[in-house]
């Protein structure tokens, strides 16, 4: 590009447009190379500026929040192209639903029979704790509303563990409500759009997630590692009494999720003699890589622990 | 440019883009088959360098790497400074990209995706301090494998939508 755009003769350019078939092609391509080459000044400006804008758009969100009623905004046109991506599975999950409903609709039915009796077992259970934590005189424990959402996208990078969620602020969803399916707590939600979010799983390797282990409600925080099967449990002393098979639950601590949610399971514990600490592997309980819907769990409605605990979401928390 | 001249086939290609870009595989697949994922916007902004270079518009081009950064969730900016770099480069020669062959315009297209990819890995870096991964290398070399295959039918698309 040794020449510059206006004194060049319009001979050495290949003409890009055969034989002028529309009649103005050969015009188009002259402007085309006028727009592209008379001033590559404004190229270079345009780009500069562009650049810029790029880099204080990137400074600006690593540091603020500023920018997420942007990104929001721009996330109502980013949907359709989830919806679009999601199509192939939504297909395929209709034809399955269709071929087996029957049969699934007689599983289920069952299964709404079992869970409803638990369901009662579960309120006079929660009734009698209140109670008893009464006679304790701690509060008693407001269990969150919950919402059935559906998955609409995976973010397709293998080492982000987000995913997309087809409810979002008109439906009442919150950043930092969190996420669990029916085997376990999910994630938490990171953005929130007009009717879709974006849900941080609890695999993400940055997320980190205060547990206890059922048995003996040993402290520690579970860190996603970018991988669906294993988490590890950070600084556990050689001397911890946790072993394989322990149930790990969230212990609410920390403020984000609710306590005693399952986390997972202990699969593998590793005192090797030169670490300092022992590697202790969780299997996350939840089906992080397989559930499509998930339940959001609204941060407690009633932050001072209102006495209604045994009545709100008992209905749907069966 | 009129929009009704063919233009509405830019639009249509460049959503397909954003969309095979989040289009995830099925569960079950191993890790690493993510990794090869090519680079579909930087391969149909390429495509329409070498084949229409005055419908790229370096603004509108940044504007679609805003949504492909929500599309994706990585920082805002991003993407667009990586497709209007490439932009800038790729429109800068375009008249040598029309002249030589396919493969030659995959090798090209190669240098080009490696180069922004690696810009965008240093500005993630920087502004998040996540280490530099070198995992875009090989979703660059799929990128431009595809891209013999890509541009037959893309410049068929082109030819029947009549785009100018």
């Amino acid at each position: 590009m040794s020449s510059r755009g206006p004194q060049r003769a319009p001979d050495d350019l290949p003409n890009p447009f055969p034989a002028g078939r529309r009649g103005f092609g050969d015009l188009s391509a002259g402007d085309a190379s006028k727009a592209l080459f008379r001033s590559d000044s404004t190229t270079l400006y345009t780009t500069l500026t562009l650049a810029a804008a790029s880099v204080l758009l990137i400074a600006i969100e690593a540091n603020t929040r500023f920018l997420d009623p942007v990104r929001s905004a721009v996330a109502i046109l980013a949907d359709p192209v989830y919806y679009v991506a999601e199509t192939p599975y939504f297909l395929g999950n209709l034809v399955d639903d269709l071929s087996n409903s029957a049969l699934e609709v007689e599983r289920l039915e069952r299964r709404v029979l079992e869970l409803s009796l638990v369901a009662q077992q579960a309120v006079a259970t929660r009734a009698e704790n209140n109670r008893l934590r009464e006679l304790l005189g701690s509060r008693p424990r407001v269990s969150g509303q919950v919402l059935v959402t559906e998955l609409i996208g995976v973010v397709p990078d293998p080492g982000k563990h987000r995913i997309l969620i087809d409810k979002g602020t008109v439906d009442g969803v919150s950043v930092g409500a969190s996420v669990v399916d029916s085997q376990g707590l999910f994630g938490q939600v990171i953005e929130v759009s007009r009717a879709s979010s974006v849900v941080l799983l609890i695999t993400d390797p940055t997320h980190a997630t205060p547990i206890e282990v059922s048995r003996n409600n040993l402290r520690s925080i579970a860190t996603g590692l970018g991988r669906y099967d294993w988490m590890e449990l950070e600084a556990v002393p050689f001397s911890a009494d946790i072993r394989r098979g322990d149930l790990v639950v969230s212990s609410g601590l920390g403020g984000r999720f609710p306590r005693g949610y399952p986390v997972g399971e202990v699969t593998e514990v590793e005192k090797h003699p030169t670490a300092r600490f022992a590697t202790v592997r969780v299997r996350p309980s939840a089906a992080l890589n397989r559930s499509r819907h998930v339940l959001v769990v609204f941060p407690d409605a009633a932050p001072d622990g209102a006495a209604d605990g045994a009545p709100s979401g008992a209905g749907e928390a069966g | 440019m009129n929009p009704l001249r063919g233009g509405w086939l830019v639009g249509v290609t460049f959503f397909a883009a954003a969309t095979l870009a989040v289009a995830h595989l099925p569960a079950g697949l191993p890790d690493w088959v993510g990794w090869l994922r090519p680079a579909w916007a930087p391969l149909v902004l390429f495509f329409w360098i070498v084949e229409r270079p005055h419908r790229i518009g370096l603004i509108s081009v940044w504007a679609f790497g805003l949504l492909l950064d929500v599309v994706l969730s990585e920082p805002l900016g991003l993407n667009g400074f990586a497709l209007v770099v490439m932009a800038v480069l790729g429109l800068s020669a375009y008249e040598r990209l029309r002249m030589i062959n396919v493969f030659q315009q995959a090798a090209a297209l190669l240098l080009l995706v490696l180069a922004t990819e690696l810009a965008k890995g240093i500005v993630v870096s920087l502004a998040q301090g996540a280490p530099l991964s070198g995992q875009f290398v090989a979703s660059a070399m799929v990128t431009a494998v595809l891209w013999p295959f890509l541009v037959g039918p893309l410049r068929w698309a082109t030819w029947r939508a009549g785009t100018a």
